[in-house]
């Protein structure tokens, strides 16, 4: 057995964590009365906190936050639909208007090997796409359920 | 999912029945608000324990610490073991009461919750070496007060 004893530190990691200890510590504590003891006491404090009955709220919390949440009234709602169903509406529209006799020869004059490169392409973009959202999902879905 | 984790914190530091409930909606209310400021960058059950710990020390700027006394065990199994733990769960709790508030917390987030000391520094904002002496502290004053307050009671 070592003169020293070892820190009050070194006495609760011995209790937490003894791979953490110097192998000298180790020896030591488990051959001094003094330093046995003090560990035990840091033991059952280990234990007893652990078994310390788990607190639980005596009302339903998740009733309690539902009941103040403000919801957003409907009618806004509703507008902010048609406002952005108008806005597509007039992107894809007002173009397809302008451009009609013209924009038809862009797909038929187009050569077979450019438009299969090109729906080659989007089905790559699309699919990298596709890829990229899934990860992401199991992602949040992990750190969510960790 | 999170409930358990804010109910251990809230428990700890709010002493009235009352303010617990106003707190935990307030955490809950305040996590429903917030959500889509959360980037993922930690679990989700640490952002809502951060948000959990701040109320809790807010309303605690106001008020004195919670002692929180465990539920007690029931009479009619009292056998020895059950007498013990009992007598210790009494000790232990007071003792913890006994402690300044973020040593109250990190104790119950290291030993109930059994979080990581990373997990207990991105709830509390303190630094991992911070809440590992503090946890060595907390744990020192803890088994003194516990010793004392046993050796008072059978004396």
């Amino acid at each position: 057995m070592s003169g020293t004893h070892p820190s009050d530190e070194a006495l609760q990691q011995y209790v937490l964590d003894p791979s953490a200890c110097a192998p000298g510590e180790i020896d030591h504590i488990a051959s001094c009365p003094n330093c046995r003891e003090a560990a035990a006491a840091y033991r059952i404090l280990a234990d007893t906190l652990k078994e310390l009955p788990a607190p639980v709220f005596d009302f339903d919390l998740a009733s309690a936050v539902i009941a103040q949440l403000e919801t957003p009234p409907q009618s806004k709602r509703k507008e902010g639909a048609i406002l952005t169903a108008v806005l597509i509406a007039l992107v894809v529209g007002v173009p397809a208007w302008l451009f009609r006799k013209t924009a038809y020869f862009v797909f038929t004059d187009m050569s077979a090997e450019f438009y299969w490169v090109m729906l080659a392409s989007a089905a790559i973009v699309l699919g990298l796409f596709l890829l990229r959202l899934h990860k992401k999902y199991q992602d949040v879905i992990n750190l969510i359920n960790k | 999912m999170t409930e358990g984790l804010v109910a251990r914190i809230v428990y700890q530091l709010i002493p009235n029945e009352e303010d617990r409930k106003d707190v935990a909606q307030d955490v809950y209310l305040k996590v429903y608000r917030h959500l889509k400021s959360f980037k993922f960058q930690s679990k989700l059950s640490t952002w809502v324990g951060q948000i959990a710990y701040n109320t809790c020390f807010n309303r605690l700027q106001k008020k004195q610490p919670a002692i929180y006394n465990p539920p007690e065990l029931q009479a009619d199994d009292a056998s020895d073991r059950k007498l013990l733990q009992k007598e210790l769960n009494g000790l232990l709790a007071a003792g913890i009461g006994g402690l300044p508030p973020v040593y109250q917390t990190l104790i119950v987030l290291y030993h109930q919750e059994e979080l990581s000391y990373l997990e207990i520094a991105g709830i509390t904002g303190l630094p991992e070496g911070t809440v590992k002496s503090y946890l060595f502290r907390a744990r020192k004053q803890l088994k003194e007060s516990m010793l004392s307050n046993y050796k008072k009671e059978k004396l």
